[in-house]
């Protein structure tokens, strides 16, 4: 029985406080560092053990390796993992030992639930998922979803500027016979993108292809004490990417979102304020531990050692608080997503996305695409360096 | 005394050790400690049992004897990803239960499945079962519908920065299969508002 309330006693209070003051979440730089060059089985195998070994990253694993599923189309493992990721990130809970280990300790020992560019995305890709299994109204859900959480965030100051989501909600819209709503969505996509012919008014093209480009935003912490974040920009990506059907020229995608951007343009969070709070904390505990320790040179012996002992626990104490911000971050997400939307004749259509020379695409470099006689095929590809 | 103490610890702790159990059953007409403003059990519940009565309770698709009636999959325009069919597979279960056949259903999800066991029997495949008087139980064609019925759910959703809310309506709408008149329509709405944990704001 004494075992028990030590174990229930270990369990919810010693080790979500201990960690949070002792460790730091693995993150998944590694993994999407061997993403990038070219290791998928490598950034697989970090994924799982990591997926195996800290719960509170789950989502952010499972996003990571979603995007390792789409790249080999396996859409059912996609579907699970970025559905279970966006139950997750949903979530309203979080008022617990959790949240008192993240204010106590370091942030990044609460559950990863994404910013709102990455529940954003994470809606996207669930919501591209459903569409080729052919679950539109859900597709539907996720685009609406992506399009919410995008342009809800701090007392509705933003409105959701990432047009790909606005045009596939149209899209969806219209598959489900809601013609109104549709010429809405792709009203404003248009009007976020008016560069991007796929989104022009009378394209009505049955080929629509999705090509997400580059390497996502890093982010990283800044501050004195790393109590802020920063979102590092990877803006490379090809001069031309060429889109072949059958052999011939297609067309060219060109910009519609820029994820850099979504990422960049939020406002601050309720918890920085905490993460400053904690920071002003530290700086004044390590400033008055020197003090006292430089004071106790001076005054008299039989207080020299209470100056010292109060400077050592300043110090002390100012190590202890942990004020970084949490910097993990989905690491395999792309720079851009770029879109073209032109017309093939209906039935089965080989397809390549060709991007320049020091590029190439992650997934299957030819595909075949069976073009319906009504409607449109959705066409997607990776491109990176 | 010392026995009141040890039953004291003994409640105590079995109360802490029932804190951290790992599953436990709970009534699906409650909100469960999880949180979110979506679709829940509840919701199903409670959106299929008022349709249900409501369908029962409507005197005129009656008037012309036992309607026969086609559900369509609900079409879901809210944020959430939702298995929408759940909610009307619930309401079909609750009037084939409670009914007494007074609505009955033509399943046109196993339409291929019909299909195929027609040919079957009239190919000569299959033996063709017989009715009470011994005669051949073969129906000239598959059964053709009253009524559709057909069902939205959608959404206005809000968000704060501290609190979400989301205002669901779920409509239901029957309509004449020959004519194409709305015969009926009603509907179950509802709105929750949640509060995001302060770490995550």
């Amino acid at each position: 029985m004494r075992s028990g309330v030590l174990g229930f006693l270990r369990r919810t209070v010693l080790l979500p406080v201990a960690c949070a003051l002792g460790c730091s979440a693995p993150g998944t730089a590694d993994a999407g560092r061997a993403w990038f060059a070219g290791d998928s089985a490598g950034a697989r195998a970090l994924l799982d053990a990591r997926l195996a070994e800290d719960p509170d990253g789950r989502a952010l694993y499972l996003n990571e390796l979603g995007v390792l599923d789409l790249e080999r189309r396996d859409l059912a493992a996609a579907e699970q993992r970025f559905g279970e990721a966006w139950r997750l990130m949903e979530s309203l809970a979080g008022d617990d030992l959790d949240a008192v280990g993240a204010i106590v300790g370091s942030e990044a020992s609460k559950q990863w639930r994404g910013d709102p560019f990455e529940r954003a995305m994470n809606s996207w890709y669930l919501g591209l998922v459903y569409w080729w299994r052919g679950v539109h109204d859900n597709a539907l859900a996720c685009f609406k979803n992506a399009i919410f959480v995008d342009s809800s965030h701090g007392e509705e100051r933003f409105d959701c500027d990432f047009a790909p989501a606005l045009f596939l909600e149209g899209l969806a819209y219209r598959r489900l016979g809601e013609v109104g709503m549709a010429e809405r969505s792709f009203a404003v996509a248009r009007e976020l993108a008016p560069g991007c012919p796929a989104l022009a008014a009378g394209n009505d093209g049955n080929v629509i292809v999705i090509v997400e480009v580059g390497r996502g935003p890093t982010k990283v912490a800044a501050g004195k004490h790393g109590e802020l974040t920063r979102f590092v920009a990877h803006p490379e990506v090809p001069p031309a990417i060429e889109l072949l059907a059958d052999g011939q020229r297609f067309g060219s995608p060109s910009r519609a979102g820029d994820v850099h951007f979504q990422a960049s343009t939020r406002g601050g969070r309720d918890f920085d304020s905490i993460l400053a709070t904690k920071s002003g904390i530290k700086t004044g505990t390590e400033v008055a531990g020197i003090g006292a320790l430089l004071l106790a040179d001076d005054v008299k012996d039989k207080h020299q050692g209470a100056m010292v002992v109060a400077g050592a626990a300043l110090l002390l104490a100012s190590f202890a608080v942990r004020a970084e911000a949490d910097t993990r971050h989905w690491t395999t997400l792309p720079h851009e997503v770029q879109l073209f939307r032109g017309t093939l004749p209906p039935g089965k259509h080989r397809f390549e996305v060709r991007p320049g020379a020091g590029w190439r695409v992650a997934g299957p470099g030819f595909e075949e695409i069976e073009v319906p006689a009504t409607g449109e095929v959705l066409v997607y590809q990776r491109v990176l360096r | 005394m010392g026995h009141v103490w040890a039953k004291l610890l003994l409640v105590g702790l079995t109360m802490l050790s029932a804190c951290g159990a790992p599953m436990q059953r709970v009534d699906p007409d409650q909100d469960d400690a999880l949180g979110g403003t979506g679709v829940d059990s509840a919701d199903v519940r409670a959106t299929a049992d008022k349709i249900a009565r409501s369908i029962v309770a409507m005197p005129t698709i009656f008037a012309r004897g036992t309607p026969y009636v086609v559900v369509q999959d609900p079409q879901n325009q809210t944020r959430f990803p939702i298995n929408d069919s759940m909610i009307v597979d619930r309401l079909v279960t609750l009037l084939v239960q409670n009914s007494a056949g007074r609505v009955q259903f033509v399943d046109r999800a196993n339409w291929e499945l019909v299909q195929k066991e027609r040919q079957l029997k009239r190919s000569g495949a299959v033996s063709v079962p017989t009715d009470g008087s011994g005669q051949p139980n073969l129906a000239a064609a598959p059964l053709g519908t009253d009524y559709f019925l057909t069902s939205t759910l959608k959404s206005l959703s809000k968000d704060n920065g501290e609190l979400n809310s989301d205002y669901i309506v779920v409509t239901f709408k029957l309509t004449d299969a020959e004519t194409g008149a709305l015969v009926w329509q009603d509907d179950h709405e509802w709105k929750k508002v949640g509060e995001k944990g302060v770490i995550y704001r």
